[in-house]
């Protein structure tokens, strides 16, 4: 039982060396937490009234931070602060410690791109009993876990919108495959649906879905993934990855590999990152719509529930002055819309800056 | 009677590798037979292309088994390094591709310092002190960024173009992963010093006792290291082309100690060849590459890299054994004669 | 021998547990004041369900470190166990058989790892490496890409659920925590195993000419840990509601860092179950004021991972300065006495 016993007294009673080195780090490091909470509270006095925490699927992908800018935006002119925080990795229950974490920060509301559609409800639901406004954005969760969910767009087509969209890429019959995000995001899960119930009802029938593969929104992943395609499947002639970290990877692994332009690339991206891969002429078009005006929508949204300007419930009309349509309807579940898909290809690529 | 010692355990040794070519070859066979598909080029340059990132750092990972420590922090020391290179490119966009290529061998050999001064002088086992960098250096990685990926609009095409373009017909990728090995290669049997370094693997009391400078030997194979991680650093902006904060570099460190082990190293130092990391390296990019096109389920990757490390410690573990009781036999049999 | 057996009756903070204890008071100043909700007991409780899972990891990885081993594939040993009560889940059996299932299965693979380490004279940092990936490996096949999310209601929420009720009361993960603290506290500090364990570690040639059965010791080591990691899996599955193949993927790294950080020498021989509890809880006050900051969790495991340095570099920094010191002071005395002799 070789512990490393050091007495904290000798026999006289005195304290011997070796623990005297303890004063000096003891005493700095409580002068040290003394200070920053200095900092934290002087900080704190200019207290905005509305603190909300917003937690996107995970950490350093750019579409979320294009939601982020239209949080911002928003917030400047409402007197809220927007937190974001998000895991690593985009994990089914990775998201769970952050939304503790606002709950314990008793929040007004809580805005998540959820992981999951289930795994999340419990700690969502005990959020709302401590009186948070809890939103989904630009995907949701089972509708009990929040009060409101915003999506980009009309999920309930962009299933079909994608396998159409790989169709006009191929310009023919062939077969094609799906380069998702992680194997439980309920968005692209919405869409893979879609698009299954829209190819079994006969739509497209020249093209063949040879499969669906998941590159965990996580580059690295998703260009092992997107190579396992091109050596799996020889006769493949499209690829579609709805997730802006996908079709950048895939973009990527066909802009350097003889297969260019033999195997196509479409799906969701953002402009910034695609756009030297439509000059290259490895892409020939993309979809996306603007990430930031759900977070505009989020943020007065968040403000309209808490003031009781709004109920949020199916058939509550909502609007922002200057900003989107003239006012949404709330569609069933508390659903907002943001708006439809925009095209991206050569001609208008150099117009956009997100 | 002279004990032609030397010549025996040479054949032993040499044996390992041509065994790890022996099972490459099987393998190829049998991909190939399965899927005749395997051999196209475009797939073998895909399979050269992944395992041309693992060589790089496999070799410096080599050097600092041999001397009994190991290096967990790989993967993230190769993110700050990309990620800092990354960062530099994007604010400067005419910066001369090859300093940037210095830029990222040198934060990276940073790295490998503050390693090796806490395993050296600091005396901390390595495994510690590596398991506290990997998550130290993760978090710098975050903090340097920003949180902002590197996107492939901000890499310059002169560094995208390693891993395609190439003087001989041979991207660069893979001439920088065949320097690597080389260079580990040279320095372990040409060179006194190399020498030293697995001579403190295999006994490090008695090589402090002999007076070998441990401390700067150590200091040295983490550095090296280092340097060679900043330049997978390099090599991975130029396959990927997306530096993300959090996903760059994650998890290389197990690929990397795998094909190492897998390759014939000990894990308790001393033994081991760049020409095994290599092998190792390929071995694990031809499995991974053929398991796929073949049709097996990817999830069954995992479970044949761990078989394949245990295949490869046993093996070498029987031969060890076989080779300390022939070292046996042989001095008795010495002293009978005598 | 009897020193062995009984403690000392004044209480001495042994040095290795001052690192710990100091990163876990400096945790919580530092939070409380970052946060007025920081210490609200309710919110403690609640959020320990997380911890208390690498902390049943470190309780049985102590065990094994102590005894010159090292077990990577905890991690994974876990996932795989999640995946067969999963699987056995989906096909209909009842959950408590599952959760059986689930713990025998973790025995089982840690058995297996302490087989091949001792049938086969491998060391154990390579073995587990292997079997990290492949009982990962295991996991993936099972699961595959899908997620297994239907459990009963009044099986998932284990972490909230309270033994003694009240505000704040006694959440269930933190009392069978402390019940296997005390277990494992028993065994290590109180009984022959925990004896014959530290022997193993500290010269396992010695302790096995002493009559030790060396292999035994280290067997039950693995298995002990192996059975942890099921009973975890049992428990992370309630405390997340679902199954998916990469859960708890870099746990091992934790546990482990939590064993060091308590004290225990990485290479055997040393070590304390009530280390390793300090250690978790320094950790979890870490973590826990970091997120109340919203410092990512990148930032907070390396802050983690700054401390173990720290708590190892420490030491040893100061001994160094100690035995310079003393070697000074011994060589001035011996010019001094030179001198006048």
């Amino acid at each position: 039982m070789k512990f490393i016993s050091a007495r904290t007294w000798n026999e006289e009673g005195k304290m011997t060396k070796s623990r005297k080195a303890l004063i000096p780090v003891l005493s700095l490091s409580l002068i040290l937490t003394g200070i920053s909470a200095a900092f934290m509270t002087t900080s704190a006095s200019a207290a905005p009234k509305y603190k909300v925490t917003y937690i996107p699927k995970n950490l350093g992908n750019p579409y979320f931070d294009a939601i982020v800018g239209g949080f911002n935006k928003a917030a400047k002119k409402l007197n809220m602060t927007v937190k974001v925080v998000a895991p690593a990795q985009a994990g089914a229950t990775d998201q769970i410690p952050f939304i503790e974490a606002a709950i314990q920060q008793r929040v007004t509301a809580i805005a998540i791109s959820p992981n999951d559609a289930n795994a999340l409800c419990p700690t969502l639901k005990r959020a709302m009993r401590a009186g948070i406004i809890v939103l989904t954005v630009n995907g949701d969760t089972n509708a009990s876990c929040r009060q409101a969910s915003i999506t980009p767009t009309d999920f309930s087509v962009l299933g079909k919108y994608l396998v159409d969209q790989t169709a006009k890429v191929m310009g023919g019959p062939g077969d094609w495959a799906f380069l998702s995000a992680t194997s439980t995001a309920p968005d692209q899960n919405a869409w893979l649906a879609g698009a299954k119930t829209y190819i079994d009802g006969g739509g497209q029938p020249g093209l063949k879905l040879v499969a669906t593969v998941y590159g965990d929104d996580a580059p690295e992943k998703s260009a092992t993934e997107a190579s396992a395609l091109l050596a799996k499947y020889p006769n493949l002639k499209a690829i579609n990855a709805p997730t802006t970290v996908g079709i950048a990877a895939a973009a990527q692994v066909l802009s350097t590999s003889p297969l260019k332009g033999k195997v196509q690339v479409t799906g969701l991206g953002t402009p910034n990152q695609m756009r030297q891969y439509i000059k290259d002429g490895t892409v020939k078009s993309f979809s996306l719509w603007d990430p930031g005006l759900q977070g505009q929508i989020a943020a007065n949204l968040i403000v309209s529930i808490k003031t009781k300007k709004v109920t949020p419930k199916e058939g509550v009309k909502f609007n922002i002055k200057g900003v989107g349509p003239e006012s949404w309807t709330m569609g069933k579940g508390a659903l907002i819309i943001a708006g439809p898909p925009q095209e991206f290809d050569a001609k208008n690529i150099d117009k956009f800056n997100f | 009677m002279q004990l032609n010692l030397n010549s025996k355990a040479s054949i032993l040794f040499r044996k390992r590798e041509f065994g790890i070519f022996v099972f490459i070859l099987i393998l190829l066979l049998v991909f190939g037979s399965l899927e005749p598909r395997f051999f196209r080029s475009d797939n073998m340059s895909a399979i050269l292309s992944s395992v041309g990132i693992l060589m790089v750092v496999g070799a410096g990972q080599t050097l600092v088994i041999v001397t009994r420590n190991i290096d967990l922090s790989v993967g993230s020391t190769l993110g700050v390094s990309a990620m800092v290179m990354g960062m530099i490119a994007r604010e400067n966009q005419d910066f001369p591709i090859v300093g940037l290529i210095v830029i990222s061998m040198v934060v990276g050999g940073i790295c490998g310092l503050l390693n090796g001064l806490l395993v050296s002088y600091g005396k901390i086992p390595a495994i510690i002190a590596t398991l506290g960098t990997l998550a130290v250096f993760r978090g710098v990685v975050f903090l340097v960024s920003d949180n902002v990926q590197i996107d492939p609009n901000d890499v310059p095409q002169g560094i995208i173009s390693l891993s395609t373009t190439s003087p001989f017909r041979i991207p660069w990728l893979l001439i920088f992963a065949f320097f690597s090995i080389t260079l580990v290669w040279y320095i372990s049997s040409k060179t006194l010093f190399g020498k030293r370094i697995y001579a403190v693997g295999s006994n490090p009391e008695g090589a402090v006792s002999r007076g070998l400078s441990f401390n700067k030997l150590t200091i040295f194979v983490f550095i090296f290291v280092g340097v060679l991680a900043g330049l997978g650093g390099v090599l991975y902006t130029a396959r990927y082309a997306t530096i993300n904060p959090a996903d760059v570099g994650r998890g290389l460190e197990f690929e990397v100690i795998s094909a190492v082990v897998i390759g014939g190293t000990n894990i308790f130092g001393g033994s081991g060849t760049a020409l095994g990391t290599a092998l190792g390296c390929i071995l694990i990019g031809i499995l991974s590459n053929g398991l796929t096109v073949v049709g097996v389920s990817p999830f069954w990757k995992a479970c044949a890299t761990g078989f394949l490390i245990l295949v490869a410690v046993t093996i070498d573990n029987l031969v060890r054994k076989r080779q300390e009781e022939k070292f046996l036999l042989a001095i008795r049999n010495q002293r009978v004669v005598k | 021998m009897s020193q062995l057996t009984k403690q000392d009756a004044r209480f001495k903070v042994p040095g290795y547990l001052v690192g710990p204890i100091l990163i876990l008071v400096v945790a919580l100043i530092y939070g409380s004041l970052g946060s007025e909700y920081f210490l609200d007991p309710s919110s403690i409780v609640f959020n320990t369900g997380r911890y208390i899972e690498i902390g049943l990891l470190a309780l049985a990885l102590t065990f094994v470190i102590i005894n010159g081993d090292i077990d990577l594939s905890v991690a994974s040993t876990l996932a795989a166990s999640a995946a067969v009560l999963a699987k056995l889940f989906e096909r209909n059996v009842p959950i408590l058989w599952c959760c059986v299932a689930s713990i025998f299965t973790g025995l089982v693979l840690g058995l297996i790892n302490g087989l091949i380490v001792i049938k086969f004279g491998l060391p154990s940092l390579v073995v587990t490496l292997a079997t990290l990936a492949l009982y990962r490996g295991l996991a993936q096949v099972m699961l595959g890409d899908g997620v297994v999310s239907d459990y009963p209601e009044n099986f998932v929420g284990f972490d909230q659920r309270l033994i003694i009720g009240g505000n704040p009361g006694l959440p269930a993960p933190l009392a069978l925590f402390i019940v296997s603290s005390l277990f494992f506290y028993y065994i290590l500090h109180r009984s022959n195993y925990g004896i014959k364990n530290f022997m193993t570690g500290s010269n396992p040639s010695t302790a096995s000419f002493s009559g030790i059965s060396v292999n035994r010791v280290r067997l039950l080591a693995f298995a002990l840990s192996g059975t942890m990691a099921g009973i975890c899996a049992v428990m992370i599955t309630s405390r997340l509601g679902s199954t998916i193949s990469n859960v708890g993927l870099g746990l091992e790294l934790l546990a482990i860092t939590a064993v060091v950080l308590g004290g225990t020498d990485i290479f055997g021989g040393r070590g304390s179950v009530t280390g390793t509890v300090v250690a978790l809880f320094a950790i979890m006050a870490v973590r826990e004021a970091l997120v109340i900051q919203d410092i990512n969790g990148q930032v907070q495991d390396a802050a983690v991972g700054a401390l173990l340095i720290l708590t190892v570099l420490v030491p040893t920094i100061r001994s160094t300065f100690i035995e310079k010191r003393k070697r000074s002071k011994r060589f001035n005395q011996a010019k001094s006495t030179n001198m006048t002799g």
